[in-house]
């Protein structure tokens, strides 16, 4: 043994012996767990890479260390499949989300499938991008391409408290915006481009005059913190749409507690990497404009008139969040990077233009998505809030919205997620270190309201489909 | 802990390993000794090379072209590491860079695209399978860069 040489060859033995345990680890694993049919193509998927990076002929010019440390990453990926499983994850939320996916994308060429996450939040991930990155430093592009075959597949990680995190349901909506910004990415940023044409140049000369040697890379790094930022407030406008102001008080829950006037930016050794958030008021400055919070709260009035006068005054709290962001700073990630000052100062003096041109961006995305798709303005009526609103207060499932006939209609996933989210506001903001018991019950009451609504309303709008269809003369739902 | 770098995920683990597979792609293609061919992923990862440098040039202000046009810096591409690497400080610190053709005075800049020229006419020709025909000085010297790099991308990862 001579470990001059030894050492690659052990290296490769490591690697061998991971890619037989992923493989093994992820066939064992049971198809009948899965939520959808879609966390099966992903297995199959990552199964298959890793039989390419075992097939000899493919192993000759890899260097073993780097397929080792790709292995690693890999790993993540099957987490991901591992987790996802019924186990953890509801039907009847799977299946509002397939609904809403299939909306935007052609569901065999752009797949979806769920998992859960450790955190309480949601994220999305694109499965088979990062598959794709992780293996281009062992495969060839060709085996690649032929590997994933031209289909996106996206992963949506739940959060695993996930009974617990329902109201947060209608942050599902913007992360389903990350993938339309993905697939329609060209005419989004030419139309970011056109709103940012005036200020670009001018950041640039800020940069030359700082020290024009280092213009060009912080430039192109702010570039990316630009299209970053951009990128989170279309898909904010998208949860908007889709949701209506349950994503505003979503997105206020999540900015509870920590300062609401900070940009942050995180930069990375690769530009993709790079990521920004505008600051929480400025985004619920831009959502409040889109979800109608105004108008919605002008008719709320009228329609929770019949509430009991507690929750009468759901009515006036969404204007109450605070939307104010003249005080916007910024603040960046490593501190440590040398470019981190230098773009901290440029991105704060431009800040308000930057702002601006922002908004008039969304103004455009959101012409662009009506155009593009058949989305429901506005997503929720008060009136159907203000009815399941009514049954909540009494325990009953807000599942119907009463019409003339005695069975009254399902009620939509939009109109329950809002329903819910107000009441579960209107019990914290009106709990007491005293009653915590109560409190604790009572929300754990409407938690369990809101899942049962929601696969109770699924199942009936399935029945009316598969009721028509029987009409029309088919045997099977429509 | 004990910082193990092959066994790291993430950003910089991603670049660390984007830096290994193009080293190990270099010492392939200088093993004149080998009777093996390159392959395909050999050929590749060379390109990710000298892209790597072109856009170096692009990033360090000396190329004519700066782009301030937000489509080229759209998120969905593959990583691009040449704004952070800051190779024009990088790369004059090699020794091998700086001793290579020291006699003729040139700049950074030619020096840098000469080195890509040489290594995209290798790529091109139809012997570039064979490493007997790989221009072994400059390979040799865009080695020495890329071993640098990956240092400090070790760094990085700790």
């Amino acid at each position: 043994m001579d470990f001059k040489t030894d050492e690659r060859n052990a290296i490769l033995a490591k690697s061998l012996i991971l890619i037989e345990k992923t493989t093994s680890a992820l066939t064992q694993l049971d198809h009948w767990r899965f939520p959808t049919d879609s966390s099966e193509f992903a297995r199959k998927l990552l199964v298959q890479a890793h039989e390419r990076l075992r097939n000899p002929t493919n192993l000759v010019p890899v260097d073993p260390a780097v397929l080792y440390n790709r292995l690693f990453s890999l790993q993540e990926l099957a987490e991901l499949i591992e987790r996802s499983s019924t186990d953890h994850i509801s039907w009847p939320l799977v299946s509002y989300c397939d609904e809403i996916w299939r909306q935007f994308f052609d569901h065999e060429k752009i797949k979806i499938f769920y998992s859960v996450t450790s955190e309480h939040n949601y994220s999305i991930l694109r499965f088979s991008k990062l598959l794709s990155l992780y293996l281009r430093d062992v495969l060839p592009s060709a085996e690649i391409s032929a590997l994933t075959g031209g289909i996106e597949v996206y992963c949506l990680q739940l959060a695993s408290s996930e009974d617990a995190n329902l109201p947060l349901y209608a942050n599902i909506g913007h992360e389903f915006g990350h993938a339309v910004f993905d697939a329609r990415s060209t005419p989004l940023v030419e139309r970011l481009n056109a709103r940012f044409t005036a200020i670009l140049p001018l950041i640039f000369a800020d940069f030359q005059q700082m020290d024009a040697n280092k213009a060009v890379p912080r430039f192109q790094r702010t570039a990316h913190v630009i299209v970053s930022m951009a990128q989170e407030l279309f898909c904010d406008l998208v949860g908007t749409m889709l949701m209506g102001p349950a994503f505003f008080l979503s997105l206020f829950e999540i900015a509870w507690g920590e300062s609401k006037a900070v940009c942050k930016i995180r930069l990375a050794p690769d530009e993709q990497s790079i990521r920004a958030y505008p600051s929480f008021q400025f985004r619920l400055h831009c959502i409040r404009r889109w979800a109608e919070i105004d108008g919605f709260c002008k008719a709320a009035k009228e329609d929770f008139a019949k509430l009991k006068s507690s929750l009468q005054t759901l009515a006036d709290c969404l204007a109450t969040v605070p939307t104010s962001h003249s005080d916007d700073s910024v603040k960046l990630r490593p501190s440590s990077d040398d470019d981190a000052d230098a773009i901290v100062n440029v991105v704060e003096k431009h800040l308000p233009q930057m702002k601006q041109a922002m908004e008039e961006y969304l103004e455009d995305c959101q012409g662009l998505m009506m155009q593009w798709y058949s989305i429901a303005s506005p997503v929720v009526s008060t009136a159907d809030v203000g009815e399941l609103l009514h049954r909540l207060e009494n325990s009953i499932l807000p599942n119907i919205v009463p019409t003339e006939s005695l069975l009254g209609r399902p009620a939509t996933f939009a109109s329950i997620l809002n329903a819910c989210a107000l009441y579960r506001l209107h019990l914290l903001t009106t709990g007491s270190a005293e009653k915590a018991k109560e409190l604790s019950r009572d929300t754990g009451i409407v938690e369990r309201l809101t899942a049962k609504a929601f696969e109770v309303s699924f199942i009936q709008r399935e029945f009316a489909k598969w009721q028509g269809g029987l009409k029309h003369g088919s045997s099977e739902p429509s | 802990m004990i910082p193990n770098a092959v066994a790291s995920t993430g950003p910089y683990a991603g670049l660390w390993s984007h830096l290994k597979s193009i080293d190990h792609a270099l010492g392939r293609a200088l093993d004149s000794g080998s009777l093996k061919k390159l392959t395909e992923l050999d050929r590749e990862r060379i390109h990710a090379l000298t892209e790597l440098f072109r856009r170096g040039l692009v990033s360090s202000g000396l190329s004519s072209h700066v782009q301030t046009d937000l489509l080229v810096y759209s998120q969905g591409g593959d990583p691009e590491y040449a704004s952070a690497l800051e190779l024009k400080e990088r790369i004059p610190a090699v020794a091998a860079f700086q001793n290579w053709k020291s006699a003729r005075n040139l700049g950074f800049e030619k020096k840098v695209q000469l080195l890509i020229e040489k290594a995209e006419a290798f790529l091109n020709k139809p012997s570039s399978l064979f490493p007997k025909d790989a221009p072994r000085e400059e390979f040799e010297v865009l080695r020495a860069i890329v071993q640098s790099l990956i240092s400090d991308a070790e760094a990085a990862l700790q």
